[in-house]
């Protein structure tokens, strides 16, 4: 019996690793933009791949598993930020009224050390810009533009309606044209309006 | 080419803006219908301030796409995800 079990381990443990591992850099990025630390964000990872196994026996094989591991990540995410609530004296309150407020606020997440020493090691002017997104916003546009899930995927790993997915989406890229609109131009994208042709008699 | 009969649709009053910036998010995500795209085709794409936004929304779709620079997982970490589910 102990022979069985651990030959079904392996197994299973075979079809976990050929899944999930090689979307292990995806992860790694999106929890980067998350946590805006390095280490962090190792350990998120860690901890959602963790969570990941053990909920194993309810993921169906050949479904989205992109979606399930990122919507896996996302929770893990929250619920460690909600468990830092209860220790007071470990959250960064700025961070946390600027993660729940989103929607109303529309500015930036409040600069502070970690930030501050991302944008200068990355000095990219997108990344900076993305990671001066309120953190719904920036998980948005991750989730769209670099990961390119559907609005109904991104519903489901952020388990919001699809009216707020496009909203979120709207309203981070109203954002980042008032910053990246001269950049943009700049780099040779081009920006202008069409002109309306006269009619031909 | 010719421009739409109606010069109305084109310029900054026209009524339809509102719902044609909304319009075009879904044009860049790939989740608008054919009539949308057509649309925009037909119409939009004469109208000033219809193409001027869709094109700065393309810009900046296209910018966070190419630019983003995605960072590389430390080496170690694929071997402690692994470690740790070994030891489950």
């Amino acid at each position: 019996m102990g022979a069985e079990h651990h030959l079904d381990k392996i197994v299973r443990d075979d079809a976990f690793v050929k899944e999930f591992m090689p979307l292990m850099k995806q992860l790694y990025n999106f929890a980067l933009k998350l946590k805006l630390d390095e280490d962090e964000a190792s350990d998120l990872v860690q901890e959602s791949y963790l969570k990941a196994y053990r909920f194993f026996d309810s993921y169906a094989e050949g479904t989205n598993a992109k979606a399930w591991m990122f919507r896996i990540m996302k929770n893990t995410f929250i619920n460690d930020f909600r468990k830092k609530s209860r220790e007071p004296n470990k959250i960064d309150y700025d961070e946390l009224e600027s993660f729940y407020n989103s929607e109303e606020a529309e500015h930036k997440v409040k600069s502070d050390l970690r930030i501050d020493m991302m944008q200068d090691k990355l000095g990219d002017e997108v990344t900076v810009a993305l990671n001066a997104l309120p953190v719904d916003f920036r998980t948005a546009i991750i989730l769209c533009d670099i990961e390119s899930f559907t609005y109904e995927e991104m519903s489901k790993i952020l388990d919001i309606p699809i009216g707020t997915v496009r909203s979120r989406l709207h309203r981070a890229r109203q954002v980042l044209k008032e910053k990246l609109i001269d950049y943009a131009k700049s780099q040779g994208f081009d920006t202008t309006e069409s002109h309306p042709m006269t009619n031909e008699s | 080419m010719k421009a739409p009969a109606d010069p109305t649709i084109q310029t900054e009053h026209c009524s339809r803006l509102p719902t044609c910036v909304e319009e075009h998010h879904l044009l860049v995500d790939g989740e608008a219908t054919p009539e949308m795209v057509e649309h925009y085709e037909q119409i939009g794409a004469y109208c000033s301030p219809c193409s001027r936004h869709f094109k700065e929304l393309t810009a900046i779709k296209s910018l966070v796409q190419h630019h983003a620079k995605p960072a590389e997982a430390p080496l170690q970490l694929s071997e402690a995800i692994l470690s740790k589910l070994q030891k489950e």
